[in-house]
């Protein structure tokens, strides 16, 4: 796993280098092995490189073809690179090292931009043609890895990270208003927007051509969809079966390494599989992680410790506190690059910390199978919305909601009429691509009240809802509930907030990369074409998984109860032994100056948290997102971090000059 | 007892305080839930400061958008409610 950095512009080759240098060094923690660039008349690449297959220097980036005509940097893993470089050596190709790199610039240079399609792995990477003067940059198809690029003064500039951005000289980073809007309406911009203006991200399945005169962008790789008519099997028992095939191979490829590979246990259904099928490829020691929480809520030590005696694995736990959220959140912001509505991203950075302590770099985990074999809530609550709008008169479709929130007493306690109340909004919709989400999106996006008056007035004609209703209208008709609200879930959600802020950049933090078999192209296919039954059986999620996995894992974790992953939210930024630094972006004088809130509201917000009456779900999101906003706007508006010393740079292990 | 005009202005100033929003923005037959003045919770603590206030219990029968949708509808309900306990 690496960082990667660079441009295509009109820098001298001094001056190139030295931006390069730091540039990377404000991305050290993802490769802190090998730096290394390349620098020719118009253009920079560099990369940090965390070794994972082939650690000799050998290795090392940027790595050209074999007559140097093309020249990559890469983040990531192609898992299928043994069985692309047998084609690519049948071709005449000749390798200089072992490496996964290289592979991708000869695929690059046999097949041209489409070689994407060929590559199943997580990647971002960067490949400069000389002959072309072409540079050629690619995301993976469910956006694990990130990329992101902005434009000045006709140079275009790019990095693993944004923060990256700060070393190139002249970048001056904002925040976009419209996209403001976005992250406390969907918990995330809308691809390609990030938080900053002019700052976007090569989106997810796409890559970008960059030409002297020209740039484009190609999408290839979409999310498949199937109508009705066309679902693959009918039958639970063969659906498992073909599942397990393709599932025991994308694990045989995510154990490839030159180091060792360990996995996340959170005593949940996912990481269980995953952990199950590891050990039945490798049976020998396993390493394990898991991470537990003071608060008993939240806490799944118990089901963590049956599943690591299950499966004899050398298990290690840590425990997140209240105060461990708030103490970390300021580098948790510096590291997302995103504001957060939950804290859910700072134990996610523990526990790869906790992985890095034990000298590991990899990890397995099981993001993925939520969102494609219907383990949310939001999916069941779609359904029984369905059912319930066919007679929206009905007393007792919507009790069926109850079952979903247990956790929750208002709604577990709640009478029909009551029920309506809470998720009759917009009932009869059921026409609409984005029916399943519309009350949650409708609920968070309060938080817009808390802007101060002129960035309301300034965003006031934009809707983002309303917007990406009429985008998706036609693409998304015809299809059955299920699909569309996955659709949402994995285009929306998964790579713009569970992927980076959750995964990648609280993984990268901590120099860790986690890999995730479900997300495999070939898993995600085949379970787009399933009938919603196998995915969610009555209200049984996941019905498909636990089918196959009957007899395979502990009766505790097979049949418990669906619990979401949350961490602690209430009341954790109003106390009186808040880091010092949280207070002051909380301050009267820093809402004032950064002006994107409205101070009195926030007052209003901070007192009723404190007295904790009357708080809500959406009140403690709101608080989150105070927060974040304002720390991001310290770090990366305002630039209230040091210079980097010239003790802190990078050694550049590799430099190459044309 | 409070006399009408007074349950209308302290309800609207719960609702303005509780939804963070301008008084010009919040007419009395406004759809608080629908317009998403109030989400489902802001619907409990509602109920929660009735009670407080004006010491009105809520039954789960009566808890339907017709007492519920906009100011005036909970002013009418309130009243009410007032009136049969007096």
């Amino acid at each position: 796993m690496c960082g990667i950095a660079g441009f295509y512009g009109n820098l001298n080759k001094e001056q190139s280098v030295s931006t390069l240098q730091n540039m990377l060094t404000r991305i050290k923690h993802r490769g802190p092995d090998q730096s290394g660039v390349y620098i020719a008349d118009k253009v920079g690449l560099g990369s940090v490189r965390l070794s994972i297959i082939d650690l000799s220097s050998g290795g090392a980036m940027p790595i050209s073809n074999q007559d140097e005509s093309l020249w990559i940097v890469f983040n990531g893993e192609v898992y299928n690179y043994i069985e692309l470089k047998e084609d690519l050596l049948k071709k005449n190709h000749k390798f200089k090292t072992s490496t996964d790199t290289e592979v991708i610039v000869h695929l690059y240079e046999e097949y041209g931009p489409e070689c994407v399609k060929m590559l199943n792995g997580q990647f971002a990477f960067a490949i400069w043609d000389k002959t072309k003067e072409e540079l050629f940059l690619a995301r993976d198809r469910v956006g694990i890895r990130p990329l992101f690029y902005t434009q000045l003064d006709g140079n275009f500039v790019f990095g693993s990270e944004i923060k990256t951005f700060l070393e190139y000289p002249g970048i001056d980073l904002k925040f976009s208003e419209k996209a403001l809007s976005e992250y406390v309406t969907f918990w995330t911009a809308l691809p390609p927007n990030t938080v900053f203006e002019d700052v976007f991200e090569v989106a997810p399945g796409s890559y970008m051509l960059i030409q002297p005169e020209n740039m484009s962008t190609t999408t290839y790789w979409e999310l498949p969809l199937v109508k009705p008519d066309a679902y693959t099997f009918k039958n639970v028992e063969e659906a498992a079966m073909a599942f397990e095939n393709i599932f025991l191979d994308s694990i045989k490829l995510r154990l490839r390494a030159d180091v060792p590979v360990a996995a996340y246990l959170s005593g949940g259904i996912d990481s269980s599989i995953t952990t199950s099928f590891i050990k039945q490829i490798s049976p020998e020691k396993l390493r394990t992680f898991s991470i537990g929480f003071t608060e008993k809520d939240f806490d799944e030590s118990s089901y963590q410790n049956i599943a690591a005696t299950y499966f004899k694995t050398e298990h290690s736990s840590v425990t997140c506190s209240e105060k461990d959220i708030s103490n970390h959140f300021k580098d948790v912001i510096w590291y997302s690059e995103a504001p957060l509505l939950r804290t859910a991203p700072t134990p996610m950075s523990l526990l790869a910390k906790s992985v890095k302590d034990h000298d590991i770099k990899v990890v397995i985990t099981g993001e993925g199978a939520d969102e494609l074999l219907g383990g949310y809530n939001i999916f069941k609550e779609t359904k029984i919305k369905h059912f319930w709008a066919k007679d929206p008169n009905s007393k007792y479709r919507p009790l069926l909601l109850k079952k979903l929130y247990p956790y929750l007493p208002q709604i577990s306690n709640s009478s029909s009429n009551m029920l309506k109340m809470f998720f009759g909004y917009k009932l009869s919709e059921t026409q609409s691509p984005v029916y399943s989400h519309l009350l949650r999106w409708h609920n968070t996006s309060r938080i817009k009240n808390y802007f101060s008056d002129s960035i309301k007035e300034r965003i006031k004609d934009y809707t983002p809802i309303e917007n990406l209703e009429k985008q998706l209208e036609s693409k998304l008709s015809g299809y059955d509930y299920l699909t569309k609200a996955q659709w949402l879930e994995i285009q929306l959600f998964m790579s713009g907030y569970l992927l980076s802020s959750q995964g990648d950049r609280m993984g990268m933090a901590n120099s860790i990369e986690g890999r995730y078999p479900f997300l495999d192209h070939r898993v995600i296919e085949f379970c787009m074409q399933l009938h919603p039954d196998l995915k969610l059986h009555g209200l049984n999620e996941k019905y498909l998984l636990k089918k196959m996995m009957v007899g395979r894992l502990p009766e505790e974790i097979l049949n418990r109860s669906k619990q979401a992953y949350r961490a602690p939210i209430r009341s954790l930024f109003v106390s009186e032994d808040l880091p010092d630094y949280l207070k002051e972006m909380l301050s009267e004088a820093c809402i004032k100056e950064f002006g994107v809130f409205n101070l009195e509201h926030v007052k209003t917000l901070h007192s009723k948290i404190t007295s904790n009456k009357g708080v809500s779900e959406i009140d403690n999101m709101a608080m989150t997102a105070i927060l974040s906003v304002q720390i991001l706007y310290d770090l990366f508006v305002k630039r209230s971090i040091p210079n980097l010393l010239e003790s802190e740079l990078i050694n550049l292990d590799k430099i190459i000059i044309e | 007892m409070e006399n009408k005009n007074d349950i209308k202005k302290e309800i609207k100033r719960y609702i303005l305080e509780a939804s963070l929003s301008e008084v010009k923005d919040v007419a009395d037959d406004a759809l608080i839930f629908e317009n998403g003045l109030l989400d489902s919770m802001g619907l409990l603590f509602l109920i929660e400061f009735l009670g407080e206030t004006f010491k009105v219990e809520v039954n789960d029968e009566e808890l339907n958008p017709k007492n519920f949708e906009s100011i005036n509808n909970i002013v009418s309900f309130v009243n009410n409610k007032i009136a049969v306990k007096v």
